[in-house]
């Protein structure tokens, strides 16, 4: 009962049930993708997106929000983005290599997102600042984690490098709305 | 709910590195199969 008291609570959140929506089918095309390529790291990027389809019904509401926009249009994409890397043309003798680097990479960002909890949120918007767990060590860990994580695609072919540069692009141009938000 | 998250994603990392580590060269690179990552 308090399971479905804390997503009715908040059923005056219409983003949050859309966002969660979004996160859901995020999670079915990591399933998949965990599938079709055996890479292991997609299962914790299925953790991160079911974490987030739950706290986004379950989150707080919002303090200090930006106007949707294009700009929540561009957090989804950035949030969308390890699934565009391109795999290896050719046999990768770095295989372990790439995929530890990911690993750490997800689970960073997995642990962000969840300490975040009931403030979390795709879009810019202030719910609550969060100084506790990884937080502690920098502000931004979730950016951190993924632009970590994109490093192993890169080594798996060096084409990525362009979708890096793009993704670590978006990455700090969310930071810097975060920061805008926040301050 | 948190705390569930958190113990679960340390499993699963920990999980993922020792799969990664005692997996079969075979096992290790098999692009072919796959066009995308």
């Amino acid at each position: 009962m308090k399971l479905i008291g804390s997503i009715n609570h908040y059923r005056a959140d219409p983003s949050g049930w859309i966002g969660s929506i979004v996160m859901f089918l995020f999670s079915i095309i990591a399933i998949w993708k965990w599938q079709t390529t055996g890479f292991i790291f997609f299962a914790l990027l299925t953790l991160r997106d079911l974490a987030a389809t739950w706290f986004l019904l379950t989150r707080n509401p919002s303090l200090k929000k930006s106007k949707p926009s294009w700009k929540d249009i561009l957090a989804y994409l950035s949030s969308a983005f390890p699934f565009f890397y391109l795999g290896a043309d050719t046999p990768t003798n770095m295989y372990v290599m790439v995929n530890l680097i990911t690993i750490a990479g997800f689970t960073l960002s997995t642990l962000a997102l969840i300490e975040l909890g009931q403030s979390f949120g795709v879009s810019p918007s202030n719910r609550g600042v969060v100084r506790s767990g990884v937080y502690r060590l920098t502000k931004h860990p979730m950016y951190l984690g993924y632009a970590i994580s994109e490093i192993g695609f890169v080594l798996l072919n060096p084409i990525n490098i362009f979708l890096w540069i793009t993704s670590g692009t978006l990455y700090c141009f969310r930071a810097k709305l975060e920061n805008k938000v926040l301050d | 709910m948190k705390k569930f998250f958190q113990i679960l994603t340390i499993v699963l990392a920990l999980v993922a590195v020792t799969q990664v580590i005692t997996s079969s060269p075979e096992a290790k690179a098999d692009p072919h199969s796959e066009p995308g990552i």
